[in-house]
């Protein structure tokens, strides 16, 4: 009978080599996999439309079809969703007008608030079009534009007022953004 | 004690780890708000089960006492690495979903309890068995609940299904009505029904 010490070193290695095969026969799709997804959400919320997006930093992407600025995908999140963190892509146009809007993270509950994943309801679809002056950035309940939908008044309020909060955002920071792009283009 | 019949019936039913051993309650109640989760959660709980059996009983004879223990949690982490890794692999989308509870399986009490009572005093040939029947015990009462949660919480079944099956699975999704009755998808209504499962086994069992 060896040392338990002995067969304990030797099970953990045969765990670990098992670990590290597996991972790295998978590592490459799964990347892939996860990059996959984020540039997935990134496109879809300019509606699948063929243009390039280009990566400005972290949270700020800008869209371009044949050298022309079409737009700015920046990220926005807000803590005021029933269950924490919820994480949204929103894509403007160039006037400032809302392309899409896709929520990336959340832990909404699922069945009611988790509607505003597109992988569940078209809801966040309503934002499409919206601006900062001309829609009024409130529930309809509250006296606003935008519909909640059923059982789930938290999550709806907090997605309305991420987005305005992003929209305001966008706006003050719009000569900035602008200048980041076109300084893009001069170095490229 | 250890025929093919006792084990198969202790799995489903006798010794259910749901319903009588009462383990692993925190994946069952916090993955069991639809069908499609309550499945994706239930067969990879299955896989790693059967799997950390079969290792177990494969290395019976080498385990000193001092070290049965943390080898056993040992080869059930590894098999859940080994599972979340494979999920990412094959279903990322629904990795993006229940990702957070795969982790936690390696916490379910079944699966050390049936490592250390079960598989590392039988032959691996029961111990799979065993595994595998404890896993389909665990996933009945899984998807049991998953359907009750679903259909009277929020009036649909098999939505979401396409997680799992890819977009063919789109079709799936079955809807009774537009009525919701929140108690249940949310956590208390995971207590609730499991309690009345229990309660409705116990009656017939008795």
């Amino acid at each position: 009978m060896k040392s338990p010490i002995t067969t304990l070193v030797l099970l953990a290695a045969i765990c670990g080599l098992l670990i590290s095969t597996l991972h790295a026969l998978t590592k490459t799709t799964i990347v892939e996999n996860r990059q996959r997804y984020s540039t997935d959400q990134l496109r879809a919320v300019l509606g699948n439309a063929s243009e390039n997006i280009i990566q400005l930093d972290d949270s700020l992407y800008f869209s371009e079809s044949n050298g022309k600025l079409t737009g700015f995908i920046f990220k926005q999140s807000t803590v005021q969703g029933y269950n924490g963190n919820i994480s949204a892509w929103i894509a403007i146009n160039p006037v400032q007008e809302i392309r899409g809007v896709r929520v990336y993270e959340h832990q909404e509950t699922p069945g009611i608030g988790d509607k505003i994943d597109t992988r569940v309801s078209d809801w966040i679809g309503n934002f499409n079009g919206t601006t900062l002056a001309e829609n009024n950035w409130l529930l309809t309940k509250d006296g606003g534009d935008f519909d909640h939908f059923t059982g789930a008044t938290v999550t709806s309020r907090a997605m309305v007022n991420s987005v305005h909060t992003g929209l305001l955002t966008a706006r003050n920071n719009s000569i900035e953004w602008t200048k980041l792009a076109d300084r893009y283009h001069e170095q490229h | 004690m250890n025929s093919i019949r006792t084990i198969t019936t202790e799995g489903l039913w006798t010794n259910n780890p749901a319903m009588v051993q009462l383990l692993g309650l925190c994946p069952l109640l916090a993955v069991s708000n639809t069908f499609s989760s309550a499945l994706g959660l239930g067969l990879t709980t299955l896989a790693v089960l059967t799997f950390s059996n079969l290792f177990v009983s494969l290395f019976r004879g080498l385990l000193h006492d001092s070290i049965r223990l943390p080898v056993q949690i040992m080869v059930i982490a590894s098999f859940v690495t080994l599972a979340d890794i494979l999920l990412q692999y094959w279903f990322f989308d629904l990795h993006q979903r229940i990702g957070l509870f795969v982790a936690l399986i390696v916490t379910n009490c079944t699966l050390l309890g049936r490592a250390e009572s079960f598989a590392s005093r039988n032959a691996i040939g029961y111990a799979v068995l065993d595994g595998f029947m404890m896993g389909c015990g665990f996933l009945g009462v899984l998807l049991l609940m998953g359907t009750v949660r679903e259909v009277i919480g929020q009036g649909t079944l098999f939505s979401n299904m396409h997680l799992l099956l890819g977009e063919s699975g789109r079709g799936l999704e079955l809807r009774f009505w537009d009525m919701r009755f929140l108690l249940l998808v949310l956590p208390p209504g995971a207590f609730l029904t499991l309690g009345c499962i229990i309660a409705l086994k116990n009656r017939f069992s008795r």
